[in-house]
């Protein structure tokens, strides 16, 4: 509103009070005409008009607008209210700064995550497509499959492919493994992303024959060529090929992975390896990005993608049961964030709830002062409605200024949350403080100061001006319902309380199953290393298989060296069909799946695998002798319940001919290995020796010849860091070509495998301490007011001989009766919601009685030591003053 | 309270029919509040007593809707005093208001002689 707008209508109200006075100074006038003496006429006159205040501002109502300058005058009134009542409203406003600052943090950290669209000009219309069967609905695609989706589908503008493949750049410094994609020429265009120097793929680049051509992302131009735009037309050594640098990609426009690689090379150059249709059903770690066409909704795709997956499945029986999977882009890569950062979202709600119960609590006490200003406010004519908007709007008030205290707080929580988050969820570096997050503030506090400002409210509605003028006694029928509602409030904070501290120590027993659980190996005093054996030198099986023993024994000499081993791959397994020698094939597309790895002999002693039968792997087991296998006790368990699997056989899938080899002998049975990067639920795992696996027979099995190189592990004596430098230079004097990477304490991978859960756990015991705290704080509130609100009574008892003892038990009596109510409460709502823990739980079920015990014992004593003070002050009131006070 | 035996015979209006009162009032002048409710009080041989509480915000009402308009001017007593005015349009919604009134009463005055004359 413009001041002329203010300035009029004062000028307005002005003449409306002039008008008035006119009419009652013509009424005294007419009265002393017929012979009243003047005082008695302006007493009737009045007596005569009613209410001037009110009849102005009936009138005033007319003119509209109004309401906004009621606004003005509530709102001033709030503000004078609060600053004379200035510890109550610190206290308040700390509490909600809290509870809002908390959860717009939280907020902020998943709108980041999961909500802010990925930065492409045309985000909303990309999605991810993968391959699905029976057993997994997102795999990865083989390349012919994908160039038949291309040419038979009619919903995409744009379908375009990439293959995550490192690479090891050599004649640049000290080789070093680069996080590599091959996309398809399309992929970049497609998602909106110019190169900032040089030029795209082209399609002519974009094929098996072509000249090989490499683009760069800008932080790797950065890093390795301090963004020297010379750089273009140089030639990087990739994996001993040279390749020219065309373009600088800027990856830092992109999304999640694609910010941490390094090069990009054209998909096609690979074509005729992992093409063709012999490659059908070899998943080669193709994945797709499409782009629909206007208009066509991601289930329109899916329907018809589904449909032509049918025809290839009619056309290829190796296809049979393979359909495709149509996301979301943002759906496909975020999925598994989803439910940890809305359990925290609910988990801060909750803490917000706590709060607006506190606060409601605190301003029913300030209630009670104002009682009497609001009888008299309400016998002087103002009407209930107001009252309770001058109520509403001192609450919002308080809510508001608390909402921007609270988004200075957000600000440092989002930036200790990001940090603390930065292992367990991606987009950390993305959380700010945007639009939608100022806007979500806004909102959240408003409705805060709906929530906690209705009690109170409600309360003045009820206010009875009559009865209150006449009587001030605190004992009156209005004092005792300030104390239900205020017992009701406390109650209900412990409840929330107890829901929160539930979750909390149901996660935390859960994390502690985690971390002390039989990973089946031991992670500590184990230093990994990842080696990539590429060019020409390595580009067999056997020299592969060869150079990797040799570097071994090199290793196996190093100082305090007690194990070493390979064992591909380390984390995860190689999806494997298998059969089991002897028993009936299984029904098709039902077929049982394993994950198998290789290992040399020394990797299991260098892991502390745990053997629970036969024996380990050992230097016999080699090219030519009889085919031994090592399985887990879960597969045993699944193929021969009951019986000895020593001595078993089985058959494995091993690659294009797509008929199961000889059978692999079991040896050894050895203790579940955790593989933290595989698959949920666990699958049954096959260990077999890497001489007799990758063999010249085995030249397509991806497991020989890993893309992100081959996995050491190496078990020492004292600190496994200390051993890195080391072996660069064993590796160095075999072959200085070739990049170790990745070196780093197996415990720090198990660790960061762990960070998710962690988060929960940290996050959720801040969250459950601040609402504990809050509840505690609650219930002393509500004991004090219930003692203070009763003195009189407490009076009269002590004065007819109450015993001390008798009133410490009316007053725990109380608290008690609240705390058990607010526990039953909570204890019913937590075993609702329990449920949606459950996915996140190791080992403890949502509805664990040492956890339920533990948390109501722990509320129990917390809310009858807040009684503690209350009663003191009870038992020590002297009858004579109590039954005085007022 | 003591009020109430003086008010005990007279009628509360409907806003409606307040609006009509005020405007056939100031067909013969324009008046101030005071005037029109002294003016509908003796006119009703003081049955009619019209509320402040009504009056005022009556007349904002209808001057927002451009039935009357107000002046300030000096009263006899020589005082100022804000005097409403019926406008044109003022007039015709008498009229209409007068008509539909009339309809009404024709019609209960129908209706009520049917029953035996009690007075």
């Amino acid at each position: 509103m413009d001041l002329r707008f203010w300035s009029r209508r004062n000028r307005r109200k002005k003449e409306l009070d002039d008008e008035i006075q006119a009419h009652l100074r013509m009424a005294a006038e007419d009265r002393i005409e017929r012979g009243e003496d003047p005082d008695t006429a302006r007493q009737h006159v009045l007596r005569e008009f009613g209410n001037v205040a009110l009849v102005e501002d009936v009138t005033r109502d007319v003119w509209g607008w109004k309401w906004l300058e009621d606004l003005g005058q509530d709102l001033g009134f709030g503000l004078r209210m609060l600053r004379r009542n200035p510890g109550l409203t610190a206290i308040i406003l700390l509490i909600l700064t809290l509870g809002i600052g908390a959860t717009t943090a939280i907020f902020s950290a998943v709108n980041a995550v999961l909500w802010r669209p990925f930065p492409y000009p045309h985000a909303e219309k990309l999605v991810a497509l993968s391959e699905r069967n029976a057993s997994f609905s997102v795999m990865n695609i083989t390349l012919p499959n994908l160039r038949d989706w291309q040419a038979r589908n009619t919903v995409f503008e744009d379908i375009e492919a990439f293959r995550p493949l490192d690479a090891t750049l050599t004649g640049h410094g000290d080789p070093q493994r680069l996080q590599t994609r091959q996309v398809s020429a399309g992929l970049f265009p497609m998602l909106g992303v110019e190169p900032i120097l040089g030029r795209p793929f082209a399609a002519t680049d974009d094929k098996p024959d072509a000249r090989p051509v490499v683009l760069l992302s800008d932080s790797f131009w950065t890093r390795e060529f301090g963004r020297d735009p010379a750089v273009l037309h140089k030639q990087l050594l990739l994996d001993g090929q040279p390749y020219t640098v065309v373009g600088v990609v800027p990856t830092s426009r992109c999304h999640g992975p694609w910010r941490q690689m390094d090069v990009f090379t054209p998909l096609g150059l690979m074509e005729n390896v992992i093409g063709g249709p012999s490659h059908r059903d070899l998943h080669q770690g193709v994945w797709a990005y499409g782009q629909l066409k206007p208009g066509v909704t991601q289930q329109q795709a899916q329907a018809e993608m589904s449909a032509i997956a049918e025809q290839l499945a009619r056309q290829y029986p190796v296809n049979a049961g393979q359909g495709v999977t149509v996301q979301p882009l943002m759906a496909h890569t975020l999925k598994p964030f989803r439910r940890l950062l809305l359990l925290l979202l609910l988990a801060v709600g909750f803490v917000l709830l706590i709060a607006c119960a506190n606060v409601a609590n605190l301003l029913l006490s300030l209630g009670i002062v104002r009682r009497h200003e609001i009888a008299i406010r309400s016998t002087l004519g103002v009407g209930p409605l107001r009252l309770a908007r001058q109520h509403l709007c001192e609450s919002i008030l308080l809510a508001l200024i608390s909402g921007v205290l609270g988004v200075l707080v957000a600000y440092i929580g989002t930036a200790a949350l990001a940090g603390l988050a930065k292992d367990a969820l991606p987009r950390m570096e993305e959380v700010s403080i945007d639009h939608s997050v100022l806007l979500f503030a806004f909102v959240i506090s408003l409705l805060t100061g709906i929530a906690f400002g209705v009690f109170p409210t409600l309360m003045a509605l009820r206010v009875d001006p009559s009865e209150l003028l006449k009587d001030t006694n605190h004992g009156s029928r209005q004092g005792l319902t300030r104390v239900g509602a205020r017992a009701f409030l406390a109650a209900g904070q412990l409840a929330l309380s107890l829901v929160l501290l539930v979750a909390t120590g149901l996660s935390l027993r859960s994390f502690y199953n985690l971390i002390r659980s039989d990973l089946g190996f031991r992670p500590d005093h184990v230093l990994t290393a990842t080696l990539r054996m590429a060019g020409a030198k390595y580009a067999t099986n056997e020299e592969r298989t060869r150079f990797t023993a040799t570097l071994l024994q090199k290793f196996a000499t190093l100082p305090d060296v007690k194990a070493v081993g390979a064992i591909q791959p380390l984390l995860g397994g190689s999806l494997t069909d298998f059969r089991v020698e002897g028993q009936a094939a299984p029904r098709p597309g039902h077929e049982p799946y394993l994950e198998m790895a290789t290992v040399t002999p020394g990797a299991f002693p260098a892991l502390s695998v745990k053997l629970l039968g036969g024996r380990y792997f050992n230097a016999d087991d080699n090219h030519g002798a009889p085919l031994v296998v090592i399985v887990d006790d879960m597969f045993a368990d699944r193929a021969w319940p009951g019986e000895n699997p020593l001595g078993k056989r089985i058959n494995l899938d091993l690659g294009s001919t797509h008929e199961f080899d000889a059978g692999w002998k079991v040896v050894g049975v050895v203790r579940h290995l955790e593989r933290l990067a595989g698959m949920t639920p666990a699958l049954p795992e096959a260990f077999v020796p890497q001489q007799q696996l990758c063999t010249s027979t085995a030249t397509d099995l991806s497991i020989c010849n890993p893309t992100d190189g081959e996995n050491l592990a190496i078990s020492v004596g004292g600190n496994p860091a200390s051993l890195g430098p080391w072996l660069r230079d064993g590796l160095y004097s075999l072959d200085p070509d070739l990049a170790l990477y990745d070196v780093q304490p197996l415990s720090e991978i198990t660790n960061s495998a762990f960070a998710p859960q962690r988060l929960l756990v940290v996050l959720l015991s801040i969250l459950a301490g601040i609402a504990l705290l809050i509840a505690a704080a609650g219930t002393y509130g509500a004991m004090f007011y219930m003692v203070a609100g009763r003195t009189a009574e407490i009076g009269v008892r002590r004065a007819l001989g109450a015993e001390r003892t008798h009133v410490l038990r009316l007053v725990f009596g109380f608290s008690f009766s609240i705390v058990l109510s607010g526990l039953g409460v909570g204890v019913v709502a937590s075993l609702i919601l329990g449920r949606l823990l459950r996915p996140t739980l190791l080992g403890v079920k949502p509805t664990d009685p040492m956890v339920f015990a533990s948390v109501a014992g722990l509320l129990l004593i917390v809310a009858l030591s807040a009684s503690y003070i209350p009663a003191q002050r009870a038992m020590k009131l002297d009858p004579i003053e109590a039954v005085r006070h007022e | 309270m003591g009020q109430n035996d003086t008010y005990k015979n007279r009628i509360e209006l409907v806003q409606g029919t307040l609006d009509m009162l005020i405007l056939s009032t100031l067909q013969w002048g324009a008046k101030h509040g005071y005037g029109i409710s002294q003016s509908i009080r003796i006119n009703s041989g003081d049955v009619l007593q019209v509320e402040t509480g009504s009056l005022y915000p009556a007349l904002h009402r209808l001057e927002q809707k451009g039935w009357v308009r107000a002046e300030w001017k000096q009263t006899e007593s020589n005082q100022r005093a804000k005097y409403y005015r019926i406008t044109a349009l003022g007039k015709k919604q008498l009229l209409s208001d007068h008509t539909r009134w009339q309809r009404v009463v024709n019609a209960i005055a129908a209706i009520m002689k049917t029953e035996p004359d009690a007075s």
